[in-house]
């Protein structure tokens, strides 16, 4: 029981600092609406935050304990509730509604239920199933939470266990919650990835909501909810080593992007700042998961840059513009040069970029194995297919600038870093293609059935249209 | 009205057509999905009474009963060589033996071609091995005379039979 507490304890301050974190960005505004959408939100950005303080906490050489890691949250809590009087509650209580009444929320269809409850019951699931058995992934073991039992044993982060490079997220975060539980407790610490699972659903389904309809949203949250990758990164799907993959980076990593994307989104339907700046935040917080992130975060910043120059003044877009390569900067660069300085540097230093002819040879091998991966039902279900589908009949959206070209965009240049990276692999294609293109697939597939729900919820307009 | 347009209500219908059957594609092979979870949960539910100790011994089987006895009989400051299987997911045996006994130092080795000078250099040699590869490891070990057995266990784990040891390094033999 006291376990329990102390674990809740562990979460409530990624929580809260999280929370500290967007109300801050807010300032005023309040561009995440509703309380689970502002919990959803603010989870992953404190899981971000307070590993990011521990990185720099270990930098100053300050061992690691639960008042250094508390006491700067609690300062800026009171430093914002003295500074600002309207600084929100945690859970602020919900208004009663003064819209009138044909304006107010229709009825939840039976669908909609139906749809909500399947999602309710796999964050059920992957809650139960991670919470009762400890680690079984190969990587986790190998690489990311081996570096948390080192933080945690040696209070610090140190150089000689800094394997291929990794950033270090998912390893400091499991070592915050062992600093509380008192000890190394793998099991309990898996709460985690339920945690990023939850995150993710209720962001899809709000980001879906806003920009599609209720029913949509509902019906395919519970579709990304039933994706049996996202089940196995969340909680598992099995007892054998090599098929469940809780402790990896993968689902934290989809959490981040689909934050991105969600925020920049929500920028694009509201033009309030604050969006944007969440949205390079939480671009930033995913190359601070894995090395795969850094070219995500400069896509969203290169998006959204884009989208600035072509909506905005000049000078208000570089300034926007300039505010997120700073934000990305102040998260990427310190990681960065610590391991220019430790010579902690991984895998992909070795690529060499010579011999052009036999990596346009790779080239097939590696489309192959990317589809067989993809429209693997077992993998995926079917939401490489409908993505596909969808896009075929709803190409249309494509000739305009529109949140589905933001979105495929964003999905085109993240593949096109991946397929460049098996190219100059200097591992054995085969075997890395096998190991990773299931991965590097989760990280985009919130992004595919999100532009698939708005695939849909276009052909379904124009049918209404064409009906009337 | 051009009798070739297609009717705009056929197009409408159409559309939800389509959607229904994929979302009914989609849910007949979410199907499998519920099954195992059902299935898992089931497992779960019959291995919840188990203690942390008693499920990692269930899910990493002899190298956890090794670590166990590594942690009882090598101090924090001390290395470990150690020999993990050559199959049965081979490298999953040795990150998880190194995962578990942090901070002691674990210098992974393999049975078919073990480097003596890793053994010299350690406090102490660790095996966990299939009995069929204890063969090519006692052959090689045989060029190691000076190691001093703490433990030892052979039984059977997922229809295999199994051994692993402990022995510590002599300070005669080491360097």
């Amino acid at each position: 029981m006291t376990d329990l507490i102390r674990l809740a304890a562990a979460l409530l301050l990624f929580l809260f600092a999280g929370h500290l974190v967007l109300s801050f960005i807010e300032g005023k505004g309040k561009c995440a609406q509703g309380r689970a959408f502002r919990l959803a939100a603010a989870y992953p950005l404190g899981v971000g935050i307070v590993t990011f303080q521990m990185f720099l906490t270990s930098l100053a050489s300050l061992p690691y304990s639960i008042f250094g890691i508390v006491l700067p949250w609690a300062v800026a809590a009171l430093l914002l509730w003295g500074f600002r009087k309207n600084f929100p509650a945690f859970l602020p209580a919900a208004r009663p509604s003064t819209a009138p009444a044909d304006r107010r929320p229709a009825r939840w269809t039976r669908l909609e239920i139906a749809a909500l409850a399947i999602v309710g019951f796999q964050c059920l699931y992957v809650l139960v199933r991670a919470l009762t058995f400890p680690l079984i992934g190969y990587d986790a073991f190998a690489h990311w939470w081996f570096k948390a039992n080192t933080f945690f044993i040696d209070q610090q982060i140190s150089p000689s266990n800094m394997i291929n490079g990794y950033p270090l997220l998912v390893s400091l975060a499991p070592t915050w919650i062992y600093l509380c539980l008192g000890e190394i407790n793998d099991q309990l610490a898996k709460i985690l990835y339920p945690g990023f699972f939850m995150s993710l659903s209720v962001l899809f389904y709000h980001t879906a909501k806003r920009l599609t309809s209720r029913t949509l949203a509902a019906l395919f949250t519970a579709m990304l909810a039933t994706v049996p990758q996202v089940v196995r990164h969340g909680g598992g799907l099995s007892l054998n080593w090599s098929a469940d993959y809780v402790g990896y980076a993968d689902l934290p990593l989809a959490v981040y992007l689909m934050a991105g994307a969600a925020f920049f989104c929500l920028f694009v339907k509201t033009q309030e700042r604050p969006s944007l700046l969440l949205s390079m935040l939480f671009f930033g917080f995913g190359a601070w998961t894995k090395n795969e992130g850094l070219p995500l975060a400069a896509f969203g910043l290169l998006l959204a840059a884009a989208y600035l120059f072509y909506t905005r003044p000049m000078r208000q877009a570089i300034t926007a513009t300039l505010s997120g390569l700073g934000l990305l900067l102040c998260l990427v660069l310190p990681w960065m040069a610590y391991k220019s300085f430790t010579g902690t540097e991984g895998w992909v230093s070795q690529m060499e970029p010579t011999a052009q002819a036999q990596y346009w040879d790779r080239l097939p091998v590696i489309f192959k194995a990317i589809a067989e991966k993809a429209f693997s039902p077992p993998f995926f279900n079917l939401a490489w297919v409908f993505l596909f589908i969808g896009g075929l009949l709803n190409w249309r959206s494509l000739r305009t600038p529109s949140l589905s070209l933001y979105l495929y965009a964003m999905m085109a240049l993240q593949w096109s870093g991946y397929v460049l990276v098996y190219a100059l692999t200097p591992f054995d294609l085969r075997w890395h293609l096998g190991t990773s293109v299931d991965r590097l697939l989760l990280h985009l597939l919130p992004l595919a059935l999100l532009v698939t729900a708005l695939n849909t919820h276009d052909l379904l307009a124009a049918s209404k249209r064409a009906w009337s | 009205m051009d009798a070739n347009e297609p009717k705009p209500d056929g197009w409408g219908r159409s559309v939800k057509i389509v959607c229904s059957l994929m979302l009914a594609a989609w849910a007949g092979l979410a199907i499998n999905l519920f099954t195992q979870e059902v299935r898992l949960l089931k497992t779960t539910a019959q291995l919840a009474d188990l203690s942390y100790d008693e499920k990692k011994h269930l899910l990493d089987g002899p190298i956890y009963e090794l670590v166990k006895e590594v942690r009882k009989n090598v101090a924090q400051d001390r290395s470990v060589a150690f020999v993990g299987p050559k199959r049965f997911g081979a490298l999953n045996y040795d990150y998880k033996f190194r995962y578990y006994l942090y901070p002691r130092k674990v210098r992974l080795l393999k049975a078919d071609n073990i480097d003596l000078e890793e053994i010299k250099n350690s406090s102490y040699f660790a095996f966990s091995i299939p009995v069929e590869e204890f063969d090519l490891l006692q052959s090689s070990l045989d060029k190691a005379p000076l190691l001093q057995p703490i433990a030892a266990k052979r039984g059977v784990w997922n229809n295999v039979d199994w051994t692993h040891g402990l022995l510590a390094v002599t300070r005669e033999w080491a360097p």
